[in-house]
């Protein structure tokens, strides 16, 4: 079972994300049971949660579609004017932007909270430790995967199911 | 008028969307400078003149908090407007970011509509040397 609060939160801060930042919308969002091992051609980028939770977030993309959301962040017309490192980087403020309006959400607003610095690497990444939710999202039929982990999300996800 | 404009953030993708926000503000004339962390800005603000700095708050070196406390404590830079934007937004980082001396925290992803009224703060006030 997943934590309505953790999952709505979840859905709600990839989506409008992604969707506000390249203007593509998410055709389906599916809670994965199981990480999958992770496809050889996949960009990500982990993010650590510092405070007043401590945990991790991913996001994973394939190689086609993180090229198409950076070209459509930067504007580019020429799949020339897009590098490995540009569309890594859109990966990493893409996550950083989505724990931040996740954590926005579910930390009360009288407590702040603290983000890590992202990473940021490419072939597969299978999953996070302790990983609480993991959704598998659909852009132009392409794959995204997001998940947040770490023990404190853990107790969440558990409680008040 | 604000001529010369300071952007700090790690990301590029992040210094990107700032200028094209800044672009449909109407400051495409603007002279910008990029710096991918709080201490680059601030040896960049040490022997450059600028009207505004927008920084974002988590960065490598120096974060954008002592970004701000610095501008803050230099007996040149003091008075220099400073906006953050920053994932991290909300109303106890707000606070905390305001007692510092920020102009405004505004959230990622900024968009023009909100970028616009935060500067709109600076337009009409000459406390800030505009």
């Amino acid at each position: 079972m997943t934590n309505e609060t953790l999952l709505k939160y979840l859905e709600k801060a990839a989506t409008v994300t992604i969707e506000e930042m390249s203007f593509l919308p998410f055709e389906s969002i599916t809670i994965v049971e199981k990480a999958e091992d992770g496809s050889e051609d996949q960009l990500w980028s982990t993010i650590e949660i510092l405070e007043p939770y401590t945990g991790k977030m991913l996001l994973a993309f394939t190689n086609d579609i993180a090229k198409e959301l950076a070209m459509s962040i930067y504007g580019f017309e020429d799949e020339n004017e897009l590098t490995d490192e540009l569309m890594l980087d859109t990966i990493s403020e893409l996550l950083n932007t989505i724990s931040g309006r996740f954590l926005s959400n579910l930390i009360p607003p009288d407590q702040a909270f603290k983000l890590g610095l992202p990473l940021k690497g490419t072939g597969p990444k299978e999953s996070l430790q302790d990983e609480a939710l993991r959704l598998k999202c659909t852009i132009e039929e392409s794959e995204i995967i997001v998940a947040v982990g770490g023990e404190d999300f853990c107790a969440y996800n558990e409680s008040n199911v | 008028m604000i001529g010369r404009i300071l952007i700090a953030d790690d990301s590029a993708t992040a210094r990107m969307f700032i200028k094209r926000c800044l672009e449909m503000c109407g400051y495409q004339d603007a002279e910008i400078t990029e710096a991918e962390n709080g201490l680059e800005a601030f040896n960049l603000l040490k022997k450059s003149r600028v009207d505004l700095v927008i920084t974002d708050l988590n960065m490598p070196e120096m974060d954008g908090r002592e970004l701000l406390q610095k501008i803050r404590t230099s007996p040149r830079l003091f008075d220099l407007p400073v906006l953050v934007i920053t994932s991290a937004d909300n109303p106890a980082l707000t606070e905390e970011l305001t007692r510092l001396g920020a102009l405004a925290i505004l959230g990622k992803p900024i968009s023009p509509p909100v970028l616009a009224e935060a500067l709109s703060n600076l337009g009409n006030d000459d406390e800030w040397g505009a």
